[in-house]
């Protein structure tokens, strides 16, 4: 007789638990040590802690991080509103342009948004030296504490947007008719009734956004760092791997706090929302009039609308274009005049050439096992009767609140810390694996409510009839959500073709990814192969998103 | 012995957090009996469904079928469902909708590692059963409600399983498919010789298709006899009321007669001759149970009023139904209790004076609860 009990959600239990929990447990360890964990001689110690906290910087970057990510958080809900009730509510034209410039900057990697808009906007950026040339001065300075808020902001406005307009548009526009018939205007309406009915969704986007703005890497390291604007994550990324001291101890105290941070904010967010609703889907909606009409705000909000999506996204992909194929790049000089290829010829060497191809198999093949693991762990949750099942549900969330970097050192050191795993580490694999683990939540919240909308009688019938757990897994569920996996695939590929930071503890010469190629040649100060490897992850992400939204009609953002 | 091959479920318990689902149940059916789980929602039939099914796993209590465990907790055995060879039809039919009809009646004998030839074989002839021929090539979602509804009982006995069960699988059916389907079940059932566990909440069905009743409440079993046994003598209030809609009236015992009968008081005008399964004795307080449609109604006269088993009351409202009339009595006992009437018989408008007769047999007196 076969297996007589299966153990396949057993084996999710202990694997996810193991994925989320040891790298997280492995940095607190650390954090209490007084020497890498590896060494003998280091002892259990709460040294470390008292040292950092009490530097005088670590309250200073504290500070920064809370304000740059409350700007953002102002920022991306006040632009992502806005134009969510333009786009819902009003009859702007060009809807259908509006939406697109509204949710393209998705497409771009947070990376590559940040080399691109200090391209064009950073002190020495394009546009800005050309206004200080044309009127003596630019309006703005985005290498400063506002202005890294201010990018993270504009680039987190598509997740608002997203998640508002997705309200308004399920939203009974009835209750607004009511209003209008109680003698309402315009801008009460929209006061009185449509905001307060926006609420849930402005504090959950809010508070995500915070999260995300605490996490996020790339934008305050390259606008920020180099003019003095430090967060929790640059440190972290500056002590452990600019400046060469190795001192584990205070990195794993900083991660630790990052920890403490996000993870309360992302429990108050579990708890807002179901966890199920986390990466809402954008549905069909009914054709409705439009309710209000802007009269002669027509055209002005339209042209407003345009210049956003002008400063956010076509000026900067223009800027990694224009960069990539000039060796000079500045207004005082005509781009024709300077063009050249010279910045691929780092391509040349293969361990940078690889870097290509390492980054489109890593997204591959991640997502494939990713969403084979997603489907596993989501039915090992919510498909079989074992102990535990409730906590493997929120273990599934947890890593949520975990920014790649924090657990890349994390898995880093339990690769260290586990001999045999070593050889892991020697390969892409090595990155495969804490890129799932990174995105566990990303699979389960998106196979989970099409898995719970699928009756359990299903399986049930099927039991009866003959079937163990894990075939009925195989031949009844697995091929009624085809749909959802094709949705957590595609979702996870362009995820994992943008994904640097995990990797940037973990890679090495021969499994670098395109992120931390672009990384390492910032820290060199060399911008022609840093815009090129931009294109280049533009290109591909660009391709993917639009074959894949093509051919598999599924929405990739979220 | 016959009950050999039977399902014996005995001391079944199932909690869900701090919601006690079922608590206790028992009950014996002999091999190709039907036994109804009858109840309201929520009562705990499902649940004790499942657990022979082996889909929920009981806290307590064991199962058997034939000389075959189940599941028996204090021993620490649990079979799983695939090795437990039943057969169960859910209230959705839960057809699997990415397989055609054929393929959905294969799975299990594809399971069972049949030849080829002989899956079709075995398709053919239940679909033949089945009145589903030439639908082989269908998905589910191109069949009507009642097709559906026997592809799923295809299904579940294509492999030839000792027991089936079913979950409401008739609720889903409109009004006038469901009155023939009951027949046609009933018929299919004593063809195939098959033991079944049906649930329902529907008396109808209850009484069309079952050898044994079991009524639940409440996550246990209120009483468990034949259709007739629970109409005609149901042995507490919550049975009178569930079947049926009986009146009910507080009494006392004041005679205790043979075979069962007694005489109780409603009070020193009013007396009632009846029946009861339980033990009772005299001044015991207890419940006197009839049914509406089981009430003779005539209008008042003295004479009448004299004979046993008779009550006057005054019309209190008269409704008319077409095949009959359903009037609120108000009685003339102290407490002025209202009962419902069922009568073809037209005695006059609200307010006039009226007797009504209820034979003996149609009274059950209950324990006081």
């Amino acid at each position: 007789m076969a297996v007589r009990y299966t153990i396949i959600p057993y084996l999710f239990l202990v694997l996810t638990s193991f994925l989320v929990l040891f790298p997280i447990l492995t940095i607190v360890y650390q954090s209490a040590l007084s020497a890498p964990l590896y060494e003998p001689a280091a002892s259990v110690t709460f040294k470390k802690y008292i040292e950092v906290l009490s530097e005088p910087k670590f309250r200073m970057i504290l500070f920064n991080t809370f304000m740059i990510s409350i700007i953002a958080v102002i920022v991306s809900i006040g632009i992502g509103v806005f134009t969510a009730i333009l786009v819902e509510r009003t009859d702007i034209p060009f809807k259908n342009f509006v939406r697109i410039a509204m949710i393209m900057p998705l497409v771009m990697p947070v990376i590559v948004a940040a080399v691109a808009w200090t391209l064009m906007f950073g002190r020495n950026g394009y546009i800005t030296v050309l206004l200080k040339t044309l009127i003596g001065f630019a309006p703005w300075d985005i290498n400063t504490l506002p202005g890294v808020g201010l990018v993270i902001g504009l680039y987190y406005v598509p997740y608002v947007f997203l998640f508002a307009s997705s309200s308004l548009s399920l939203s009974n526009p009835e209750l607004e008719d009511t209003a209008r018939a109680c003698g309402a205007g315009v801008t009460r309406i929209i006061l009185k009734i449509v905001l307060p009915l926006l609420k849930p969704v402005i504090f959950y986007s809010g508070l995500l956004i915070f999260v995300i703005s605490v996490e996020q890497l790339a934008i305050p390291l390259i606008l920020g760092s180099p003019y003095g604007v430090e967060v929790l994550m640059t440190y972290l990324y500056e002590i452990s791997i600019r400046s060469g001291l190795r001192d584990w101890p205070a990195s794993a105290v900083i991660a630790v706090m990052i920890l403490c941070i996000t993870s309360i904010l992302v429990f108050i967010l579990n708890k807002q929302v179901g966890a199920e609703k986390r990466y809402i889907s954008v549905g069909g909606k009914a054709i409705r009039p439009n309710l209000v009409s802007l009269g002669a705000w027509r055209i002005p909000l339209f042209i407003i609308v345009f210049v956003y999506a002008l400063l956010t996204m076509i000026l900067p992909i223009l800027g990694i274009v224009l960069r990539t194929f000039t060796k000079v790049f500045s207004p005082l000089i005509n781009p024709l005049y300077v063009l050249t290829l010279s910045n691929f010829d780092f391509l040349t060497y293969s361990e940078y050439l690889m870097s290509i191809p390492n980054t489109i198999i890593v997204a591959a093949i991640g997502a494939t096992i990713g969403a084979i693991y997603a489907f596993y762990n989501s039915s090992s949750a919510n498909r079989s009767q074992i102990i535990g099942r409730t906590f493997l549900k929120h273990i599934s969330l947890y890593p949520r609140s975990m920014p790649g970097l924090v657990l890349g050192m994390g898995f880093l050191w339990m690769f260290l810390l586990i001999p045999p795993l070593q050889l892991i580490r020697n390969t892409l694999l090595a990155l495969i694996i804490a890129y799932i683990a990174r995105y566990i939540p990303y699979g389960y919240t998106t196979i989970t409510p099409a898995m719970i909308r699928i009756s359990p009688e299903l399986d049930g019938a099927a039991r009866v009839s003959g079937a163990t757990w894990s075939y009925v897994q195989r031949k009844i569920l697995l091929p009624l959500l085809k749909p959802a996996m094709f949705a957590t695939w595609t979702l996870l590929f362009i995820t994992f073709l943008r994904e640097y930071s995990v990797a940037i503890f973990l890679y090495l010469p021969q499994t670098r990814v395109l992120g931390v190629t672009i990384l390492e040649f910032w820290n060199q100060g060399e911008f022609g192969p840093i815009a090129a490897l931009s294109l280049i992850q533009l290109a591909i992400t660009f391709t993917a998103f639009v074959i894949l939204q093509k051919i598999l009609k599924v929405r990739v953002y979220g | 012995m016959a009950s050999e091959r039977g399902l014996l479920v005995s001391g079944l318990s199932k909690r869900f957090g701090k919601v006690v689902a079922i608590d206790g149940v028992n009950f014996k059916v002999e091999q190709g009996k039907v036994l109804t789980l009858l109840g309201p929602s929520g009562c705990g039939k499902t649940t004790t469904l499942l657990c022979i099914a082996g889909i929920e796993k009981p806290d307590s209590g064991k199962i058997l079928l034939g000389d075959k465990v189940f599941v028996d907790i204090s021993k620490n055995i649990y079979i799983p469902p695939e090795r437990r060879e039943i057969g169960i039809v859910f209230q959705s039919y839960a057809l699997w909708p990415h397989m055609t009809v054929f393929d959905n009646i294969a799975f299990p004998l594809k399971l069972r590692k049949y030849e080829k030839s002989e899956i079709r074989r075995r398709v053919k002839n239940v679909l033949e059963l089945m009145n589903l021929e030439g639908l082989e090539d269908r998905y589910p979602y191109q069949l009507s409600g009642g097709q559906q509804q026997r592809v799923a009982l295809a299904r579940a006995v294509v492999y030839e399983p000792q027991l089936l069960l079913l979950d409401e699988p008739l609720s889903n059916l409109d009004a006038k498919i469901r009155d023939t389907a009951r027949f046609w079940l009933r018929e299919l059932q004593q063809k195939i010789n098959i033991t079944v566990i049906y649930v329902t909440h529907d008396q109808m069905e209850a009484m069309v298709l079952s050898d044994l009743i079991a009524v639940m409440n409440d996550g246990r079993i209120f009483q468990i006899g034949t259709p007739k046994e629970i109409y005609e003598s149901p042995a507490n209030r919550f049975v009178a009321e569930f079947i049926g809609g009986s009146n009910l009236l507080p009494a006392v015992i004041s005679e205790v007669l043979e075979d069962n009968y007694y005489v109780c008081m409603l009070d020193e005008d009013n007396l009632l001759c009846g029946r009861s399964t339980a033990n009772l004795s005299k001044r015991d307080r207890c419940l006197v149970a009839f049914r509406p449609m089981n009430v003779t109604i005539s209008s008042y006269s003295e004479t009448r009023r004299q004979t046993m088993n008779t009550l006057e009351g005054v019309v209190n409202k008269r409704v008319y139904l077409g095949d009959a009339y359903d009037y609120r009595i108000i009685l003339n006992t102290k407490d002025l209790r209202t009962v419902r009437v069922t009568s073809s018989l037209d005695v006059g408008p609200e307010n006039t004076r009226v007797l009504l007769h209820i034979m003996r047999e149609h009274v059950s007196i209950l324990p006081y609860e």
